[in-house]
C-alpha cells in the first residue's frame, strides 16, 4: 500500500507543472485548473498502487488526454460554429507541414528572465503534438522513451516533433527578440 | 548550441512555476486534497466491503452451526414443504402453522431466526454486489 504522504508529496512535485502546462495549451486558467484536478483524481482513483516511479509518465499521459478532449470540444463547438455561420480555417496541423525556418542563433541575445510572454506566444505557435513533445521533453524533462508512452507514438516521432519544437521556438524567438 | 537553449527555456519555464499567484496555488492546493480525499474514502470503504464480507460468512457459518447442533439426533428435520409452511406462518402467511416437531412456539422461534437469515443473505449479497461493483469503477 502506497503511503498517501508519498502520493501527496508527488501531486505537490506535479501540480504547478501540469497547471502551467495544461494553462499554456488551452489558454483558459479555469479549464486548466479543471483538467489538472482531473488528471490527480484519475491517476489517484487508478493507478495509486502502481510504483511511484511510474506515476509522472502516467500522471501527463492523463493530463495529455485531457488537454486532447479539452480541444476536441472546443472543435466540436467550432464545426457547429461553422455549420451555421460559414467554414472557418482549420489550421491544426499547418505548422507541421510549413517549411522550417531558417536556422538562426537566438540564445546569444535570449534572455528569458525578461521574455516569459514571448516564450509562452511562441510556445502556443506550435502544433498541439510539438507542444506535447516539446513540455513533456524539456519542460518536464521525460527521456524519449517516456515522451513516446505518454504520447502513445514511436520515439522516432518524438524526436521528430521536438526537434521541430525547437526550430520553431528559436525561430520564433529569435525574431521576436530582434524586434 | 540546441543544448544551452534548451537549458535556457527549461530554467524559464520552471521559473514561472513560482510565478503563481495566491487564488490559483490555493485552488491547486484543493484539487490535490480532493483527489486524496477521494482515494482514502474508496479504500475505506473496500476495507468496510472486504469486513462486512467476512460477518457476513461468519454469520452463515454460525447460524449454520447453531441450527445443526440445535437439531437433536435422530429427529427427523424438517422436509422443505414443511419448511416452507412453518416459514409462511413465522412470517404472518394465511396457512397456519403446522408444527411437526416440538412446541410451536419453538418451531415459530426457529423460523422466524431462518427468515430472518434468509433477508440478511439477500443484504449480504447486495452489499457483496455493490463492493464489486465499486472495485471495478
Amino acid at each position: 500500500m502506497v503511503a498517501t504522504d508519498t502520493l501527496d508529496s508527488f501531486l505537490a512535485s506535479v501540480e504547478r507543472r501540469a497547471f502551467r502546462m495544461a494553462r499554456l495549451s488551452t489558454g483558459d486558467a479555469d479549464a486548466a485548473l479543471d483538467i489538472v484536478q482531473d488528471a490527480m483524481l484519475k491517476l489517484v482513483r487508478s493507478y495509486r498502487h502502481r510504483s511511484p516511479a511510474e506515476w509522472a509518465p502516467l500522471f501527463h499521459r492523463i493530463l495529455g488526454n485531457a488537454i486532447t478532449d479539452w480541444h476536441r470540444r472546443q472543435r466540436h463547438g467550432d464545426k457547429v460554429f461553422d455549420r451555421w455561420f460559414g467554414r472557418r480555417p482549420d489550421d491544426e496541423d499547418a505548422l507541421d507541414k510549413l517549411p522550417l525556418p531558417a536556422a538562426q542563433q537566438p540564445e546569444r541575445q535570449l534572455d528569458l528572465a525578461r521574455n516569459m510572454a514571448a516564450v509562452e506566444t511562441a510556445i502556443n505557435g506550435l502544433s498541439p503534438r510539438q507542444q506535447q513533445a516539446f513540455m513533456l521533453r524539456c519542460w518536464e524533462g521525460l527521456s524519449t522513451a517516456e515522451t513516446a508512452a505518454v504520447m502513445d507514438c514511436s520515439e522516432g516521432t518524438v524526436k521528430t516533433l521536438y526537434s521541430r519544437a525547437l526550430h520553431s521556438l528559436r525561430a520564433t524567438l529569435a525574431t521576436d527578440l530582434n524586434t | 548550441m540546441n543544448e544551452e537553449f534548451e537549458k535556457q527555456l527549461r530554467q524559464q519555464l520552471r521559473a514561472s512555476e513560482d510565478s503563481l499567484d495566491g487564488p490559483t496555488l490555493s485552488r491547486l492546493h484543493a484539487a490535490r486534497n480532493r483527489a486524496l480525499d477521494a482515494a482514502g474514502q474508496r479504500r475505506e470503504w473496500q476495507l468496510t466491503g472486504t469486513w462486512l464480507k467476512a460477518a457476513a460468512a461468519a454469520g452463515v457459518a454460525g447460524l449454520t452451526l447453531f441450527f445443526g447442533l440445535r437439531q437433536p439426533p435422530g429427529e427427523v428435520p424438517l422436509s422443505a414443504t414443511e419448511l416452507e409452511s412453518t416459514l409462511l406462518a413465522a412470517a404472518g402467511g394465511d396457512e397456519p402453522a403446522s408444527p411437526v416437531n416440538g412446541d410451536q412456539s419453538a418451531v415459530e422461534g426457529e423460523a422466524a431466526e431462518t427468515l430472518d437469515l434468509l433477508e440478511n443473505l439477500e443484504f449480504y449479497e447486495w452489499l457483496s454486489r455493490e463492493a464489486a461493483e465499486e472495485q471495478q469503477t
